[in-house]
């Protein structure tokens, strides 16, 4: 029972930052129809700027992601006004294929930098934790799974209260109308940058939290990627709070078969599921998303 | 006869011209295909083969993506499936090497089939990210099975059908697979089925209302498409000795096939050709000459992707065909680059 109660906690902890992994990917396919195959890479990026800044300056990975987020705002931005804002009107599925060169570049430029070896970042924090009867709670992951919701909870407040964040909602295809948008005088351009920005943003704070808890290399942009997609598709995509829901379910979900199964399966089950996800409720388990 | 005469270009001039292209590119397959006989260096043997190799690979891929616009990121299962059927055959059952090839296509497209039948329903993205799932689903499938060996895959060892002959052997039947996946192409952009995929690509609902079957005829390209790289997958096994899922489901060949088609153009017979022609020799030589060159290769090829996503949607082929002159690739790029500062 014990063992149980603790993987599901596990599963919980790493949950919540799944969610801010996918929720970037989200928005931007909500507001502009942008698939972002680059999350996943994003994502990495952000864990190799975190180990650094903790490698240089010995500086803890959870204080980082704040400057990640800042970071890699301003990278989303100048790659939607200058990449993808030049193919908006293309053929479809054009920026799909722009997106997934832009991964490439991204996990190849990392694996120059920081040479294919996966690396742990090992701070004070790191082995710290407490225990609620025979269950054990590392500290590190309490405080990355309380920032990540915090800051997803955030966003979703940011979006529903704000000036900005209304004019965001209003020109997504979801909900909005691009058209109307434009009409009631919203710079539709400067919309999509700063919806890329926080797409960006998101994913590289994600990976700043993440690079506290796991180990990263390169390689884990594809992995990340997946787990997006996967929470997306499950919650339905474009629909925000879906990725609250797929990103517990998801984490859970490992965690329970890592304890249970087989480790060497969770990713042939992971990409399998998201295949007859895809399938049988392309619109999520609730309904909800856009097609 | 006055200048005017001769810039005009006549219907005698315009057959001369193409016949004058046909039998250019006779002569091009007649030396292509003594090259082995003359005693050349193994090195540029193994490198005409994966330039065939990719030839037929982007041409498949150019069959879906151009001639009815799904974007399929997990095309590489076909191979990789290929590769292992072949594989399998030659080693646990003793099957006749050339029998194995063929059922690879075959089975292949049967799996096609099976995928597509629920697959092609689902559009655009929502194509895109189904493929490329089940491709990785397979991939660690494969893994994981014990008939595939696992991790460590299989090798063919002292059971290689072709014995020292491989490298000759291989080079042919690429090179055959590429002209018959080319030719392919051609006689589906010329026939009434290539017409109607191109209907179903502009609108499936107007293509359905003016009579075309669209599930059957969807589900018979994605199934043309997935043959030769179940064929050339079985090939590949056998020219490198071991088939392992790491290589054989590589995404990164999947990435290399929609290069290699967007950057000659796709929807054209040689559009994937040229592209598979240039970029594999290209890849080839930085790999030969640049230090790192593993690493730096796929740095550019991101960002060739990005590159050519943005200033040549269309491919070689489509400069070509639009008859675009230097000066205005030229004042294109400047237009390009102006916009972007606005």
């Amino acid at each position: 029972m014990s063992l149980l109660l603790q993987a599901l906690i596990n599963g919980l902890l790493l949950g919540g930052i799944y969610v801010l992994v996918s929720v970037g990917l989200s928005l931007a396919f909500g507001v502009m129809h942008l698939i972002n195959v680059a999350q996943g890479d994003c994502v990495m990026m952000g864990a190799f700027i975190a180990y650094w800044i903790y490698v240089f300056y010995g500086i803890e990975p959870i204080l980082v992601s704040p400057l990640a987020f800042c970071l890699f705002f301003v990278v989303g931005y100048f790659v939607q006004k200058y990449l993808v804002a030049s193919v908006m009107e293309s053929p479809a599925l054009m920026n799909l294929v722009l997106f997934f060169g832009l991964s490439i570049f991204m996990a190849n430029i990392a694996l120059l930098a920081w040479t294919p070896y996966s690396r742990i970042v090992t701070t004070g924090l790191s082995g710290v934790h407490f225990t609620v009867g025979d269950l054990k709670i590392p500290v590190v992951r309490l405080l990355t799974f309380i920032i990540s919701v915090g800051c997803t909870v955030g966003l979703f407040l940011f979006l529903q209260k704000t000036r900005l964040g209304l004019a965001i909602m209003a020109s997504s295809e979801m909900i909005g109308d691009r058209e109307a948008a434009r009409l009631m005088g919203i710079n539709l351009e400067q919309i999509h940058q700063i919806t890329l920005g926080l797409g960006f943003g998101t994913a590289a704070m994600a990976g700043a939290l993440i690079s506290a808890i796991a180990a990263i290399n390169p390689m884990i942009g594809l992995i990340y990627t997946l787990f997006a997609f996967f929470i997306t598709v499950l919650g339905g995509m474009g629909y925000l709070p879906g990725a609250l829901v797929g990103g517990i379910v998801l984490g859970v979900a490992q965690s329970l078969i890592i304890t249970y199964y087989r480790t060497d399966a969770v990713f042939f089950i992971l990409f399998f599921l998201l295949y007859v996800i895809l399938l049988i409720r392309p619109k999520g388990i609730f309904g909800r998303g856009v097609i | 006869m006055t200048m005017k005469d001769i810039d005009e270009p006549t219907l005698e001039t315009a057959q001369y011209r193409r016949q004058m292209s046909v039998l250019g590119g006779i002569l091009l397959l007649a030396i292509i295909s003594i090259i082995p006989l003359l005693g050349v260096k193994k090195y540029w043997l193994r490198v005409l083969t994966y330039v065939f190799m990719w030839v037929g690979l982007a041409g498949s891929w150019n069959t879906i993506y151009g001639y009815f616009g799904r974007v399929d990121f997990g095309h590489i299962v076909y191979f990789g499936f290929g590769a292992y059927v072949t594989a399998i055959l030659i080693l646990q059952y003793a099957v006749s090497w050339s029998l194995c090839v063929f059922l690879s296509g075959i089975l292949a497209l049967a799996l096609a089939v099976a995928v597509g039948f629920p697959t092609l329903r689902l559009h655009g993205a929502y194509f895109a990210i189904a493929t490329w799932a089940f491709a990785e689903a397979i991939k660690y499938l494969f893994l994981v099975l014990e008939i595939t060996g696992g991790s460590y895959g299989l090798s063919y060892g002292q059971m290689s059908p072709f014995g020292s002959e491989t490298l000759r052997y291989c080079y042919y039947l690429m090179f055959l697979s590429a002209i018959a996946m080319t030719a392919t192409n051609f006689f589906i952009e010329r026939s009434k089925f290539g017409y109607a995929l191109k209907a179903i690509k502009g609108s499936e609902t107007a293509a359905s209302t003016s009579g075309i079957n669209v599930s059957r005829y969807r589900l018979l390209a994605f199934a043309i498409s997935a043959f030769f790289p179940g064929v050339i997958g079985g090939i590949y096994g056998i020219s490198i000795l071991y088939v392992v899922p790491t290589d054989a489901f590589e995404g990164l060949k999947t990435d290399q096939m929609v290069l290699m088609t967007l950057l000659g153009g796709s929807g054209h017979y040689l559009g994937p050709v040229i592209g598979a022609v240039s970029l594999t020799l290209i890849l080839e030589f930085l790999w030969a000459n640049v230090q790192f060159a593993e690493v730096f290769y796929l740095v550019i090829l991101g960002a060739l992707i990005v590159a050519i996503v943005i200033f040549l949607p269309k491919g070689v082929i489509g400069l070509y065909k639009e008859g675009v002159t230097k000066e205005e690739i030229v004042a294109r790029l400047k237009a390009k680059f102006k916009g972007r500062r606005r």
